[in-house]
């Protein structure tokens, strides 16, 4: 095993550690799309009363922040269980 | 599973389902159509289209049309170094549920959605070294717009209009060792039905990515993304986005594979200070495919996801076995604590490997405090089929 990308990954997990543990205080909410798990099927950009998802280059949904009001209304409609 | 397999090579799939809605205030019908083509003009350029017809007798607290359709042609050519990808979408909406226009743009303002037009442009360069992307995206949403007369407090119909979004692009990635590579992005959107850019966001993007194999059958990857965005939208206090991604990935036999992923966001504010949280992700899900159906159409799929900041929490259950020659048995369980649960069974016939027929049960319920009408809880029963040619 090479030893630099053992190291920049211990590096990467490093950070996500620290900011996992570093960041307590919450503000407030603002909605995401797991794009591993969204199918581009098209449900929460249909169920948005605000118009506020759309389709980035790869197909897969986006959430445009300007527009969401965080009616969480894309979190129960995915049937993927991609929105958190 | 199994047809879904098997439309990756030049095809045309029909979908349709009938089904009956029972609920506490109603009993309806709603039914689904689709259609897809996917042809292969030689090994580089790609065409796909589909037409998905839906429709539901009755809106409920998740449909706001009654009748909708969604459309999509896409098409990628993929030279030596280069993919060239374009697409268009819409989703035609009927009978809409009158909705708020954008809340803080004017709130004596509804709407009843007409259309929605989204078209991209997007191309890549791959050299050893580099790695060029941008894309150009634009979105329409065409509606009726309804305002209130403060005279007779009634909802006057005016003229159709045309709300726009532009999203646009460009990125920059630099492979540094193996496994390991940064990028540099810069986004652009334009909310261009707003006069005062208050739908205007710019974004600048850099980040790592690392990616590894280990042990054979193991991956793990992780990366890290720094955005400062700029925009009305977008308070002092969100202005720099930091999310750090760790994905494990493990095949623990041919039968058995899974995958644990973790994302964390988390923002500084526009003076880099004030490190805050803003969602925690945490997803795992395996599954099993039963090796007793080498046509992979058995399997099991368990996972869940904990998200407690959004409420987004979901523990989830699927599979399909084929109990007999031609016939499988399968049901999901789909449950959302803070918004409902999903009960499903299905009882497939495969009159042709790739052809069936299908009975469908579900049961939706939602959570008592997102009870926003009767019908918090329903009952489908349905039939379906799908072909594929």
């Amino acid at each position: 095993m090479n030893r630099r990308p053992t190291l920049w990954l211990l590096l990467s997990f490093a950070l996500v550690l620290l900011l996992a543990f570093a960041c307590q205080q919450f503000t407030g909410a603002e909605y995401f799309i797991d794009s591993s798990s969204c199918n581009g099927c098209g449900e929460c950009i249909r169920i948005c009363p605000n118009d506020a998802i759309y389709y980035n280059q790869s197909g897969k949904a986006e959430i445009d922040q300007t527009k969401c009001t965080h009616c969480a209304n894309c979190v129960a409609i995915c049937p993927n269980n991609a929105v958190y | 599973m199994l047809a879904c397999a098997l439309q990756a090579q030049n095809a045309f799939t029909l979908r349709s389902d009938a089904q009956m809605v029972i609920a506490q205030s109603h009993t309806g019908v709603a039914g689904l159509n689709r259609m897809s083509w996917e042809h292969h003009f030689g090994p580089d350029l790609d065409l796909s289209v589909s037409s998905t017809l839906n429709s539901n007798d009755r809106i409920i607290p998740t449909n706001v049309q009654k009748l909708w359709h969604n459309g999509l042609v896409d098409i990628n050519y993929r030279g030596t170094d280069f993919t060239v990808h374009a697409d268009y979408r819409n989703t035609v909406f009927g009978a809409s549920q009158l909705l708020g226009l954008y809340p803080t743009w004017d709130p004596l303002t509804s709407q009843k959605r007409l259309m929605q037009h989204q078209g991209t442009i997007a191309a890549e360069f791959d050299a050893d070294f580099l790695q060029l992307g941008g894309f150009a995206s634009g979105k329409i949403l065409r509606y009726t717009p309804y305002t209130l007369d403060l005279d007779t407090f009634e909802l006057v119909r005016q003229d159709n209009a045309n709300a726009t979004d532009v999203y646009t692009g460009a990125v920059i990635k630099v492979p540094i060792i193996k496994g390991l590579a940064t990028h540099v992005a810069m986004d652009y959107k334009s909310g261009t039905f707003a006069d005062n850019g208050e739908y205007d966001l710019n974004k600048l993007n850099a980040g790592l990515n690392a990616d590894y194999k280990i042990l054979g059958n193991a991956s793990v990857s992780a990366s890290f993304d720094w955005t400062k965005r700029t925009g009305a939208a977008i308070s002092n206090g969100k202005t720099n986005l930091l999310r750090s991604t760790l994905r494990l990935r493990h095949r623990f036999s041919n039968s058995l594979a899974g995958y644990l992923l973790y994302i964390n966001n988390s923002c500084l504010n526009d003076r880099m200070k004030n490190l805050r949280l803003m969602a925690n992700y945490l997803r795992a899900q395996v599954q099993y495919s039963f090796p007793s159906d080498p046509t992979g159409g058995s399997y099991l799929l368990v996972g869940g996801k904990y998200s407690p900041e959004n409420k987004a929490d979901a523990y989830f259950v699927e599979g399909d076995y084929k109990v007999r020659e031609k016939i499988y048995a399968g049901g999901s369980l789909n449950l959302q604590p803070d918004w409902q649960a999903l009960i499903s069974a299905r009882l497939s016939y495969y009159y042709t490997p790739v052809n069936e027929l299908h009975l469908q049960y579900s049961h939706r319920q939602y959570t008592p405090w997102n009870n926003s009408s009767l019908d918090f809880g329903a009952n489908y029963l349905g039939v379906g089929t799908s072909f594929h040619w």
